[in-house]
């Protein structure tokens, strides 16, 4: 980099054109009575830090000693660079540069600091016991919101960057003696492969990495929530922090591991096993009523009580549509009205949904649009796709119902067996990380079963489990491993 | 790039097959009731009601009546004239009238039922004292539709034991299997619907008898499925009926039922002891009588009044040389080589056979009062 002052700041002046928020300011250190400079981003730096942990100590201090650095800083952080790019990047991060007449280094001082959000509550997956904290847009504060339930020297933390410009920076949170480590070679090799200009967001991460892109279903948790995911660090998955992105990736994951949320733990066993439960009719219920419906009335009337086909076909000879095209015409308003609900504001949003709701449904039967049963299919396939409780398989539920009634249009209940025999087929087939995604249930794990449809109690509950394959497979008890790294 | 090529092919192979037979409820009229009967010039007769679901119709059901050689050309000529395409998949009850036993080998006319696999085997079989038609054509202003008041009038009946509930898979087996003859519901109508109690066949077909609801009920304790309740009301011969309302009843209602049937060969003819277990609740006593004190002789008498019941109703099947009940499998059971010489001719055999009743009453509860 040269000696002279001087010419290094003009090579950095060359290298930041156009870049107003770029700052220099002169000083001369007073241990050591040498003309410097420091050389930070303002608007990436906390300017509170600069003036009193390193412009103060640099100007007022005295001698030091010479083996360490020729000044004086209250800054914990600091590092020495020689070469240009190692300078850019540091300024780029948030780094105060200081570069010394007659000396060859460059010293970075760590003062990041940019405008931040507080802690709230998580948006998407909210919880009635469990924390209420959601994650942040800052990594750092990510890491620490996880290591906080965690104090435990074995869980690790890789920092790995990723994107040719963005260089965002990304971390693998996961308990060493744990985790499987072949699964964080897949992980992690995964993530190296990418090559893009910058990662935005966690769920843009998940595309380039996931095994499956032709595939509706979620093959990672993305988790705003700390403690599920700690909860899932102790299970042996590995944990996949995004800088500038509130969502943190877990993986493996396995089918089921949708349908379970941080609150079963939180609640009665009996209680959570019956909510399970609930989930997975409501899963049911979700896919394939619309399509049995259709099947019903138009190919298998035979399986429909008297009584209620006589309402049924009542309230259908009203009707001018086809059943599929009727199922379709409030599917879709249905989806709309979910759609839009997102885009209102909050108190609007809620009185829309239901006035929306209730005056359509009303008004599309006494119009003869849509027959009555049809109504109570679309709500309670509505509220049923609610009840799940991960956003992504809920959205991968939503929009399967479609291909089903199609099928179940052109064949009846057999359609809708065709139809489901596919989804099975494809399910099992599906893998994460490069384990089998049907896990607990096929390859079947008998161990596993214990938090998989129901949940037994916690202490009955005593292996991770397998669909894992941790290292250590007991939990609790003294069986950290003994010393420090591996 | 093969497995995305073969995927899109089997997709689009799905929409080629077609959706031929597929069929929107509202273009469907659901046969509800089925009749079958004999009219004055001995041709068969068909007819059926169906329910009407527009709102510009004014009664709620039509009904067609024709003559035709088969159930399946029948339906051609009812396609020929009803609103939508007829459809037996819903048939709730078929009404047989009482002409159709006169003659043997009617039920080769019910084939379609069975072979037809859109239709079912669930409807109850009736028969009908008088004409199909009458019934068919009978709109009582104070029920609901016709389909559904008959079927909910048999359900009920047969809840209480008043008559059977046969479907025609049921009939099916009673019509083919040799140890046993059939028994089905008999309705007549008259100025209302009423059930008659059960109508017994022959072993061909052609009726034999018909078991009043108090016959049809200690019928229906000896039968294999015994469900529902069994009120009884008995005249209790060991009291007087001098007073003007015949004081000398009794009901009671049998609540846990169980019979043992034995059957054994000996003298050239089968002898059957079958023994009745049945625990009851006094619901109804008109005679003075102290219930605690004479419990059991009480129970004493309302066990030889049953037995004499039981021995009436074996008197009459007997005579009629039938086996409704199932005594057929019995022997075939227990006594093989002598069922096997007189399989074929079995009412007769059983006509000669000796039948014991032994009731055995116990009393659970005598009601609220003494």
């Amino acid at each position: 980099m040269g000696n002279e002052l001087s010419t290094k700041l003009e090579e950095v002046q060359k290298q930041f054109q156009l870049t107003p928020d770029l700052v220099v300011r002169h000083l001369t250190i007073q241990a050591t009575g040498t003309k410097a400079a420091l050389v930070y981003l303002d608007s990436l730096t906390d300017n509170e830090v600069i003036n009193n942990d390193i412009v103060n100590p640099l100007l007022s201090e005295g001698p030091v000693n010479k083996d360490e650095h020729p000044f004086h800083t209250n800054v914990g952080n600091i590092r020495k660079g020689t070469e240009w790019a190692d300078l850019e990047s540091a300024i780029l991060s948030g780094d105060t540069v200081l570069l010394i007449d007659g000396n060859p280094d460059a010293f970075f001082l760590d003062t990041k600091g940019w405008p931040k959000r507080a802690i709230e509550d998580p948006q998407i997956e909210t919880s009635l016991k469990g924390a209420h904290q959601g994650f942040l847009e800052t990594g750092t504060q990510n890491i620490a919101l996880i290591r906080r339930y965690l104090p435990d020297r074995e869980l690790k933390i890789k920092e790995l960057t990723i994107g040719v410009r963005g260089k965002t920076k990304v971390w693998i949170m996961y308990l060493a003696d744990v985790a499987n480590p072949d699964l964080l070679k897949v992980l992690e090799s995964r993530l190296a492969a990418i090559d893009v200009d910058s990662i935005i967001n966690t769920g843009e991460l998940v595309e380039y990495i996931e095994d499956n892109p032709y595939s509706p279903f979620p093959q990672f948790i993305l988790t705003e929530r700390p403690d599920s995911t700690v909860s899932q660090l102790l299970q042996g998955r590995m944990a996949v922090i995004v800088d500038c992105s509130p969502s943190v990736l877990v993986a493996p994951a396995t089918f089921i591991t949708f349908f379970q949320s941080i609150d079963d733990y939180s609640t009665r066993w009996m209680i959570a096993s019956f909510i399970r439960l609930l989930r997975y009719l409501a899963f049911i219920i979700a896919l394939i009523l619309p399509a049995t419906y259709i099947a019903f009335i138009s190919f298998n009337y035979e399986v429909i009580p008297m009584q209620l086909l006589l309402s049924i076909a009542e309230s259908r000879t009203r009707v001018p549509f086809p059943p599929l095209l009727e199922a379709m015409l409030m599917e879709i308003t249905l989806e709309m009205m979910r759609e839009s609900g997102i885009r209102l504001p909050a108190p609007v949003g809620q009185t829309v949904g239901i006035v929306g709701g209730i005056i359509i449904g009303q008004t599309a039967v006494q119009a003869g649009i849509v027959s009555n049963i049809m109504v109570i299919v679309v709500a309670s396939t509505a509220i049923a796709s609610f009840i799940i409780p991960s956003y992504d398989m809920g959205t991968a539920i939503r929009l399967l119902r479609f291909p089903m009634m199609i099928i179940a249009f052109m064949f009846g209940i057999v359609g809708i067996i065709i139809g489901l025999m596919i989804l099975v087929a494809h399910l099992v087939s599906l893998e994460s990380l490069g384990t089998p995604y049907g896990s607990p249930l096929a390859p079947f794990r008998w161990s596993d079963m214990k938090d998989t449809f129901v949940r037994i109690p916690l202490s009955k509950m005593v292996k991770r489990p397998e669909s894992t394959s941790p290292l250590q497979s007991r939990r609790g008890k003294d069986n950290r491993r003994a010393g420090g790294n591996p | 790039m093969k497995r995305t090529l073969c995927c899109t092919v089997l997709v689009l192979m799905l929409f080629l097959t077609g959706c031929t037979d597929r069929l929107s409820v509202e273009n469907v009229t659901f046969i509800l009731l089925v009749g079958i009967d004999v009219d004055e010039e001995d041709h068969v007769v068909y007819s059926l009601s169906s329910p009407v679901f527009s709102k510009e119709a004014k009664k709620k059901e039509e009904e067609l009546e024709v003559r035709a050689m088969t159930m399946r050309n029948a339906r051609e000529n009812f396609d020929r004239s009803v609103v939508a395409s007829t459809l037996g998949g819903k048939v709730q009850v078929i009404l047989l009238g009482k002409r159709i036993f006169e003659h043997k080998d009617w039920f080769q006319l019910m084939d379609v039922f069975y072979r037809d696999n859109k239709d079912t085997v669930l409807p109850t079989v009736v028969l009908v004292d008088g004409k199909v038609s009458d019934l068919i054509n009978f709109a009582p202003k104070d029920k609901p539709r016709l389909s559904t008041y008959l079927t909910e009038l048999l359900r009920t009946s047969h809840k209480r034991n008043i008559t059977v509930n046969t479907t025609i898979q049921e009939l099916h087996r009673q019509m083919y299997d040799k140890g046993i003859t059939p028994s089905i519901s008999e309705v007549r109508k008259d100025k209302n619907l009423l059930v008659m109690g059960t109508a017994l066949l022959k072993e061909d077909g052609r009726y034999a008898l018909m078991l009043d609801p108090l016959a049809n009920k200690l019928f229906s304790t000896l039968r294999e499925h015994r469900s529902g309740e069994f009120p009884i009301t008995l005249t209790m011969p060991s009291h007087n009926e001098d007073s003007f309302y015949k004081l000398n009843k009794l009901s009671i209602t049998a609540t846990d039922i169980s019979t043992k049937t034995k059957v054994k060969y000996e003298d050239n003819k089968f002898r059957y002891d079958i023994k009745v277990n049945m625990r009851v609740t006094l619901s109804e006593r008109l005679y003075p009588i102290n219930l605690d004190k004479n419990a059991k002789k009480i129970e004493k008498e309302i066990g030889e009044e049953l037995e004499a019941q039981y021995k009436l109703l074996f008197n009459k099947i007997q005579t009629a040389k039938i086996d409704p009940i199932g005594l057929g499998l019995y022997a075939r059971a227990k006594e093989y080589k002598q069922w096997k010489k007189v399989q074929d001719n079995w009412g007769e055999a059983l006509s000669k056979a000796e039948v014991n009743v032994k009731v055995k009453i116990r009393i659970m509860s005598v009601g609220s009062i003494n």
